[in-house]
């Protein structure tokens, strides 16, 4: 869709594909991306695909936050997934671990 | 053939010129154009300033410096490059100017922007660059692009709002310390201390996570915020780049 992120929808899961620079530029897009994805597709669970990305800062907790209250308004929830080790430990950081987990061990008891 | 000989044989001809009547008009001032034009490439010859160009590559790739070098007496001095002042252009959204002081142990870069979201990446790029010559590690890098970017990203957001206004950074190294000064003309901050708060913001409907500050402050070593309403914003981070002699 728009600039660096992409979407894909499996079932009830919307995965957006982060882009290189996560940053508060980019992340006004994404914002308007994901509310775009979800009227067409109507999905509980969002899964922030971290592959691409080299570079985040605190804009990005923010649009994650804000996606958070989101989803949790409707009883969904958001994950993330593959954050290199910088992503990662900007996550930390952030406390974000406390309210969303990593998709790949969400089975896993206290994932991150 | 050096500048002055070149000058000195045309200035020659010019007289044979006038002596032999009039030539045809045509050829004297051909030829008094080309002393002049000699003349003049020889007066700008010796402290020109050098001049870089940053350009940002499309898609918002890292941007690239090229330095074309000083000009100086260009008939054969061999001149060292670098010397006196330099002024640089950097073409975006805003223009950037850099001054380089002679020999100093303190350099500086101004850069101005306007205030538009694209140019936080920029101005990151911009500030790695500046960086890279103190040999820093990745994570230092890493370090220091957070850090402008959230600085940069509250002038934008927070300074200036929903208007527009200008953006100015500044990059300075001494030794191995750099640091960064982010300014704007914005609305300025009542309490500075409660706007430095972790997890404070007073926009949580535009998504912002009340952590600008804190990632500033972890991931430099002293930040200083200078600020007051309607008087705008100013915040200068300093970090010292360990020289790991292993690199």
């Amino acid at each position: 869709m728009e600039n660096g992120t992409s979407y894909k929808v499996r079932g009830t899961v919307l995965y957006a594909f982060m882009p290189r620079e996560v940053d508060h530029h980019s992340s006004l897009e994404m914002k308007d991306g994901i509310a775009n994805a979800r009227v067409r597709c109507p999905v509980t669970s969002l899964v922030f695909d971290f592959s691409k990305t080299d570079f985040m800062d605190s804009a990005g907790i923010g649009m994650l936050l804000g996606r958070y209250k989101e989803m949790a308004a409707i009883g969904g929830e958001v994950f993330v997934r593959n954050p290199s080790p910088r992503v990662k430990r900007i996550l930390e950081m952030s406390g974000i671990y406390r309210i969303i987990r990593d998709w790949d061990k969400r089975d896993e008891e206290g994932s991150r | 053939m050096g500048v002055g000989a070149a000058a000195e044989g045309i200035r020659m001809k010019e007289m044979e010129t006038k002596e032999t009547e009039t030539k045809k008009g045509i050829r004297e001032d051909r030829i008094r154009k080309m002393e002049i034009k000699e003349t003049g490439r020889k007066e700008a010859g010796t402290k020109e300033s050098g001049i870089q160009e940053i350009r940002k590559k499309e898609g918002g790739k890292e941007g690239k410096i090229e330095e074309f070098g000083t000009k100086e007496n260009e008939s054969g001095g061999t001149g060292t490059k670098g010397e006196g002042t330099k002024g640089i252009e950097i073409k975006g959204t805003g223009t950037a100017k850099a001054v380089g002081k002679e020999a100093g142990t303190e350099e500086s870069v101004y850069l101005e922007f306007e205030s538009r979201s694209h140019n936080e990446q920029f101005a990151r790029v911009v500030a790695a660059v500046f960086a890279a010559r103190l040999d820093p590690t990745v994570e230092e890098i890493e370090d220091i692009k957070t850090a402008v970017s959230e600085a940069v990203t509250n002038a934008i957001i927070h300074g200036y709002e929903i208007e527009e206004g200008i953006v100015h950074m500044k990059l300075t190294m001494k030794g191995q310390t750099l640091s960064v000064e982010v300014r704007d003309e914005g609305v300025g901050i009542a309490d500075i201390k409660k706007a430095m708060e972790p997890l404070y913001t007073s926009k949580p409907s535009r998504e912002r996570s009340g952590m600008g500050f804190s990632f500033m402050e972890a991931f430099m070593d002293e930040v200083w915020v200078d600020s007051a309403p309607g008087r705008g914003t100013t915040v200068r981070m300093v970090k010292k780049l360990e020289n790991s002699p292993a690199r």
